[in-house]
């Protein structure tokens, strides 16, 4: 079964897909303090890896990764309402590169899958 | 507990510690700046062994496929041997001149041999008596390579460069490193760069570069600075703003008042000053070099406004690190 990953273009398509989802986080007050400091290139790179992973493509990211990875955010106030806020940019993104509504649910259910270990609980 | 050799003798490296705090631990002068595995000074090659992961990230190919490492990255698991960077990579170079551009800035021309090319806007690490620095390539006629040092006060080289520096004095030469050129750019595809500082230097010779190529979009040159005294070469970018309709040079100052030629400088901090004038940065290519800080939120910046990640470079002048105080000592990075 093809994955979502493979219907928008595959490894070609995700830088693109990847800037247009990093700009709208960045660009949330909600959320961009959390990203203030932070090195874009390497930032890109992780939201590169995250995107391939809730799209099916092929990834190495774990929940170990997650966790680790976030602990310091945690630290710094992470919630819930923050992870929503990402969960709605990445449906927004996949909605702009006409992703049919019902597989991004689905996108966005492999997303929920991580919820805790963002959050470190 | 892996042993490094170099230079003939065994030293052992705790677990987690790289090559170069264990060299040094154990007395051996190995030439280092950055410590952040970008700076390029405290390469050196493995000759046996297994390259650990993570410690050629950003060298050249041809340096990777040599086997060369960043000793301050370089964390061994087993046993390695590395050596000094060998012919080809260092080179002997020579001070041909040395001249002020501004009170606390000068530029400096470096003669090398014929097979050591950099392009525009690449660093060169200079190494003399054991200590380097790296600095970016403003300009280059035949062998010689125009390099812009800022003095830092107490600063290891960059006094020597700036003040004492005598025609002939030998200086070794590594590198090039870095991306941050003119290349293959399109010549419609407009030019978005921001400098603060020393930065200027890559900036110049991408701008240099452009320009000979016949670049036809527009050309933005940004260079910001806390205030007026930190800029440099403002006649010389005038005077080249007016000969190429094409380019447009904006110095800023955070705190400007009159830029001491009369001249009323924009005011501001750089990421405001350039989104004044480029409000939309969709299509462009952009080259941000300077202060780490300034240069990671210019970025974040010039993204947010549109262009791609991929088509904006980056160079930030790292300083120089003790492993105590990181983020006190003095600049390396000084151009």
């Amino acid at each position: 079964m093809a994955t979502v990953y493979d219907l928008i273009g595959g490894a070609a398509a995700m830088e693109a897909a990847v800037d247009a989802f990093y700009r709208r986080v960045l660009s949330d007050d909600r959320i961009a303090q959390f990203f203030d400091g932070v090195d874009m290139e390497r930032q890109a790179a992780k939201q590169k890896a995250f995107l391939t992973m809730v799209l099916g493509g092929p990834s190495a990211y774990t929940g170990k990764d997650m966790r680790a990875a976030h602990a310091h955010l945690v630290a710094r106030g992470l919630s819930g309402a923050h992870f929503d806020a990402v969960v709605e940019h990445l449906g927004a993104t996949l909605a702009e590169l006409g992703v049919p509504a019902e597989l991004i649910g689905q996108v966005a259910a492999t997303a929920e899958s991580v919820r805790g270990d963002v959050l470190g609980r | 507990m892996p042993r490094v050799t170099f230079a003939g003798r065994a030293h052992e490296v705790a677990g987690g510690t790289t090559v170069l705090d264990a060299l040094l631990a154990d007395g051996v002068e190995l030439p280092h700046a950055c410590r952040a595995g970008a700076c390029g000074a405290c390469v050196v090659r493995v000759r046996s062994g297994p390259v650990p992961p993570g410690c050629q990230v950003g060298l050249p190919p041809a340096w990777i496929a040599r086997g060369c490492v960043y000793a301050c990255q370089c964390r061994p698991e087993v046993d390695l041997a590395i050596e000094p960077l060998g012919e080809g990579l260092r080179v002997a170079g020579e001070v041909v001149s040395t001249a002020p551009l501004s009170g606390s800035v000068a530029r400096v021309v470096v003669r090398v041999p014929e097979a050591f090319s950099p392009a525009r806007g690449q660093y060169v690490t200079l190494e003399r008596r054991g200590i380097a620095r790296s600095f970016s390539v403003a300009d280059r006629a035949g062998t010689a390579l125009e390099l812009h040092v800022r003095r830092i006060p107490g600063g290891a080289l960059s006094p020597y460069l700036c003040d004492d520096a005598r025609p002939g004095d030998p200086l070794s030469v590594a590198g090039p490193f870095g991306d941050c050129v003119y290349g293959e750019i399109s010549p419609d595809v407009p030019l978005l760069l921001a400098a603060t500082g020393t930065g200027l230097a890559p900036l110049w010779g991408i701008v240099l570069d452009a320009l000979t190529a016949g670049h036809r979009a527009p050309i933005w040159l940004f260079h910001g600075a806390v205030d007026p005294s930190g800029l440099y070469l403002r006649a010389e970018l005038r005077a080249l703003a007016a000969r190429h309709a094409n380019l447009r040079y904006v110095p800023s100052a955070l705190h400007a008042g009159a830029g001491g030629d009369g001249e009323v400088l924009e005011e501001g901090p750089l990421d405001a000053v350039v989104l004044r004038h480029v409000p939309a940065t969709r299509g462009m290519r952009a080259f941000v070099c300077g202060a780490p800080d300034i240069v990671q939120v210019v970025k974040k910046k010039i993204f947010l406004a549109g262009a791609a990640t991929r088509d904006i470079s980056s160079d930030a002048f790292l300083p120089a690190a003790a492993p105590s105080e990181p983020t006190r000592a003095s600049p390396g990075r000084a151009g």
